[in-house]
């Protein structure tokens, strides 16, 4: 390989990681595929006053329980009469709104759970391993029951709940990389160099764990919609009549031998969403996690 | 060798214990007072001093949680308020063998069709079925499992006709009924299980029949049945066992959602309506249940590695 | 050149045979192998261009050249280990009682791989199965192959492992790959190739992953034993010293072309190839002032590239040796492709 001197200006740029994404997705039929799928969720979630043809919580009697492709009714109505595509468009809403908050949450306890056990020594560190090998143990869904068991309904406490059950699994992750961080010989060099040792956590550790981590965040979002539907399917999540996928598929069950697109509409749109989040989640790992390897 | 399967027990009982802490702490932060709940009507300024003495509750937290864990360890796991019975008994005695069995045959289900389906997308890649396992592989991962469930009763439970939707027969009781009505639950659970098996069958046996050991066997004239049936997959046991070992969760986590889709009187549902009756003793026994189980299948494959991969075992 | 200690097993057959050395095979017997025009495709890229070379019954046969020449890929194709879909092979090798078994099928195939072809790799703590003991990965064959029951397997086992040398034969058998040393692991392949008494025996760098005091050992305990078959043996080597201690004959590749082959005293003795004069260059010996190293690059295995493919490194080069490839012709006791060989 030839050097190419500073000055002359024309060294290599490292391709920024947006453009990398976006390689990505060329190459990638599936992944481009599922990211404007979620961008779609994401867009009419946002938007959703303006996309939706209804308001959620409006109840049309005269047309309860109708199939999907009645007049004013593309996707049916549920047995309160209320419009499907309405309350599966703010479904989306809450889906993705509880799902973003949960990880939020997870991520950050995770953080400062993972970053004390991976810098500690002796046994504060053995103590954290046990403590995290705790919080392992129960699997999200059951811990988030317990929490909620306390907490009581309510999409806030769903989310708070959904979010410390993720601190276990976030915070595994985050000590692993602060250990090969740590492992690293610049941080070496820097304890030698007599820089204060907060100063190498903020200046060298937390920005080589800041970004893995918000790799895995988005990677565990699917999972966060997922337990957090659960627990509203469960009947312990959020409270009736908000319009959340896990609750209208809890409703729509009993109903399922003569209308079926009562649960159908709520369960398909989760599973769509659900899917695209993973392949998403997957494209963005294969892309980061060697690249990180090597960085690091 | 013994050194360290003690060494991971003690590691075990650790964290139970500290499980057990945690578990001691909900209860207690639980709204809601105990004591009035239970005296009910017969509420008095003496009954409530009388009965909180009783039931050890005027005494500091430590002791209070070691009391309690002393009778949790012994069975006495408190009573329901609601039904009045030992919750010892229908948790453990009546709702644990149900999620047990439940989970037990999905795991069979996933394990039997998983991982000859791995092998033959690990063998045949490139072709129809690879394509075919890549596809479910992903859906299967991310499916919600209690929506499945409802799709599999709509199909087969009402379309169909073929198989009971709901409730719980005892297989050894009644063989072929109990049978009939695992059958649905089982497969909705094992999905998610078999995605993730036929995944890691297949990535881990097409990097194992790379090695320099496979040629080698090959060289030595073993047929390629035999060279990818007894020298490939004993040599993906270990990654695949620890796959399965680290997933447990979500095998306990789907167990309670699909006992709750087709009304199977387990652990799951248990505390689903614990939670919804507040009754926060049985929440607790839940939890507690469900973390000795995980903990206790880890340590067990955790045990196990040394004789899956002989290169761990102590000189 | 300073040949390594092998002992006994191969100074005998460099003596005369009324001193003792080895009887060579009569001459009219047909060669065990032959292998003509043999050509690989791997996609666009032309692996092996026209292959050919021959070996006699009991003779001993190097393919000498630099990493990714194509010799492991020839030892590959020999023993019907190439992975038909993926590479086009084109050419015959000829197996004495077999036919041509370049499109023989796995069937006729599983029939010769342990039984008259047996190969042993490079590195033996790879090539041996890390979960299964030693003795189940002895056993196996002798019980597939030689089809005998579980007691005689582990008496033959037994036998098998003293012969190659390992003392304490019987707890060896109940030890995993990763319980032994380099060294005894290569030992143990040995024994597992031979164990069926096959005709030709490949070794494939047998030594290039040990420590060089062990090295000699092994050498001389592979040409022991094939000697003491009558088996023949074909090494895959880049070491031109070892090539021509324990070779009778040598076959030089250079990018997936045969550029010199012939008996190994005197290609290597007096190489007519640039390649090989090169190469001989290269080798370190005690007195060596002055090493003269190729000039750097490495061959283009494009099939539609014509001519001698070291033609861009040679510094005998002439304009038509890049334009047309030369054929191997047999000139002064050995065969040669080269337009402008060394006088």
């Amino acid at each position: 390989m030839v050097d190419i001197p500073a000055d002359t200006g024309l060294a290599a740029r490292r391709p920024s990681r947006l453009e990398g994404l976006r390689a990505l997705a060329r190459s990638n039929i599936y992944f481009a595929i599922a990211s404007i799928v979620v961008a779609l969720f994401i867009l009419s979630a946002t938007f959703a006053p303006l996309v939706s043809p209804h308001p959620p919580l409006d109840q049309d009697m005269a047309a309860f329980m109708s199939p999907p492709l009645t007049e004013n009714h593309i996707l049916g109505t549920d047995s309160f009469g209320r419009d499907l595509l309405a309350r599966t468009i703010y479904g989306a809403r809450y889906a993705l709104a509880i799902g973003f908050g949960a990880v939020l949450i997870g991520a950050l306890g995770g953080l400062i759970v993972g970053v004390a056990a991976g810098l500690s020594g002796g046994v504060t560190e053995w103590a954290l391993m046990r403590f995290i090998d705790a919080l392992l143990a129960l699997p999200s869904l059951i811990m988030a029951i317990a929490f909620i068991s306390i907490l009581g309904q309510g999409v806030d406490k769903v989310i708070l709940a959904v979010g410390v059950a993720l601190i276990g699994p976030f915070s595994r992750t985050v000590r692993a990389d602060v250990l090969q961080v740590k492992a690293q010989a610049f941080v070496e060099a820097a304890g030698l160099m007599g820089v204060k040792r907060l100063a190498i956590i903020w200046r060298h550790i937390l920005p080589n764990v800041i970004f893995p981590l918000a790799v895995q965040a988005t990677i565990r979002v699917s999972y966060a919609v997922l337990v957090s539907s659960g627990l509203s399917f469960l009947g312990i999540g959020v409270a009736p009549p908000t319009p959340d996928w896990g609750l209208m598929i809890a409703e729509g069950r009993s109903f399922v031998s003569f209308a079926p697109w009562i649960a159908g509409v709520p369960g398909t749109a989760l599973a769509i969403l659900l899917i695209a989040l993973s392949i998403v989640g997957d494209g963005v790992r294969e892309h980061f996690d060697p690249k990180l390897r090597k960085q690091g | 060798m013994l050194l360290f399967a003690a060494g991971k027990v003690l590691q075990t009982l650790m964290v139970l214990l500290i499980v057990s802490a945690v578990s001691f702490t909900l209860l207690k932060l639980a709204p809601g007072d105990p004591i009035q709940i239970m005296l009910g009507t017969e509420y008095s300024p003496e009954a409530y001093t009388s009965l909180m003495k009783q039931l050890g509750l005027d005494r500091s937290m430590i002791e209070q949680y070691l009391r309690w864990l002393g009778s949790f360890v012994t069975g006495d796991w408190g009573v329901s308020y609601v039904s009045k019975a030992p919750i010892f008994q229908f948790a453990v005695v009546e709702a644990l063998p149900v999620t047990l069995t439940l989970a037990a045959s999905a795991l069979a289900l996933s394990v039997l069709i998983g991982v000859p389906l791995g092998v033959l997308a690990a063998t045949r890649r490139g072709s129809i079925w690879d394509a075919a396992t890549s596809v479910f592989t992903l859906t299967g991962t991310s499916f919600p499992s209690f929506y499945l469930g409802i799709l599999l009763i709509w199909l087969f439970g009402v379309k169909f006709g073929l198989f009971p939707t709901m409730g719980f027969v005892a297989p050894w009781e009644d063989f072929w009924a109990g049978v009939s009505h695992l059958t649905l639950p089982a497969i909705t659970l094992s999905i998610y299980f078999l995605a993730m098996i036929v995944r890691m069958t297949r990535a881990n046996l097409i990097e194992v029949l790379e090695q320099p050991y496979i040629a080698a066997a090959r060289a030595r004239g073993e047929p390629n049945w035999r060279v990818v049936w007894v020298h490939g997959l004993r040599n993906i046991l270990m990654p695949l066992v620890t796959i399965l070992g680290l997933q447990l969760g979500a095998l306990l986590q789907g167990a309670v959602l699909t006992e709750t889709v087709f009304s199977l009187p387990g652990v799951g549902q248990m505390i689903t309506n614990a939670v919804l009756n507040r009754e926060y003793g049985i929440v607790q026994a839940g939890v507690m249940i469900t973390a000795c189980l995980f903990i206790t299948t880890n340590l067990i494959v955790d045990l196990a590695y040394p004789y899956l991969d002989p290169r761990l075992r102590p000189r | 050149m300073k040949p390594l200690d092998l002992g006994t097993a191969r100074a005998s057959t460099m003596l005369p045979a009324a001193l003792g050395g080895r009887i060579e095979p009569a001459a009219g017997t047909e060669p065990l192998l032959k292998v003509e025009g043999l050509s690989l495709t791997r996609g666009e890229s032309l692996i092996l261009d026209e292959v050919a070379f021959s070996l006699r019954r009991g003779a001993t046969l190097g393919l000498l050249g630099e990493s990714g020449a194509g010799k492991s890929t020839i030892a590959l194709a020999l023993i019907g280990l190439l992975r038909k879909p993926e590479v086009g092979l084109s050419g015959t090798i000829t197996l004495d009682g077999e036919g041509d078994v370049v499109d023989a099928p796995e069937k006729a195939w599983l029939k010769l791989r342990g039984r008259r072809v047996a190969m042993i790799f490079q590195d033996a703590s790879a090539a041996l199965n890390p979960c299964f003991t030693i003795g189940r990965q002895i056993m196996t064959p002798l019980r597939r192959v030689l089809g005998l029951g579980r007691s005689a397997a582990r008496v033959r086992a037994i036998e098998l492992l003293e012969s190659v040398g390992l003392n304490d034969a019987p707890s060896r058998l109940s030890a995993y790959p990763h319980q032994l040393s380099g060294g005894m692991q290569q030992r143990v392949m040995i024994a597992i190739a031979l164990s069926s008494n096959p005709d030709l025996l490949l070794a494939d760098e047998p030594t290039s992953a040990l420590d060089v005091t062990i090295q000699a050992q092994i050498i001389r305990l592979i040409l022991e034993e094939t000697r003491r078959r009558s088996a023949s043996c074909i090494f895959v080597l880049h070491d031109l010293a070892l090539a021509s201690q324990c070779c009778d004959d040598v076959v030089v590749l250079y990018g997936g072309q045969v550029v010199e082959t012939g008996p190994s005293r005197i290609v290597l003795g007096a190489p007519m190839h640039p390649y090989t004069q090169a190469l001989k260059g290269c080798v370190l010996e005690f007195d060596t002032e002055e090493l003269e190293p190729l000039p750097s690059g490495a061959p283009s295995f494009a099939s539609k590239a014509p001519g001698c493919r070291f033609a861009d490194r040679c510094a005998r080069a002439l304009d038509k040796c890049a334009a047309t490839k030369p054929p191997l012709v047999a000139t002064r006791g050995r065969k040669l492709a080269c337009w402008n060989p060394l006088p």
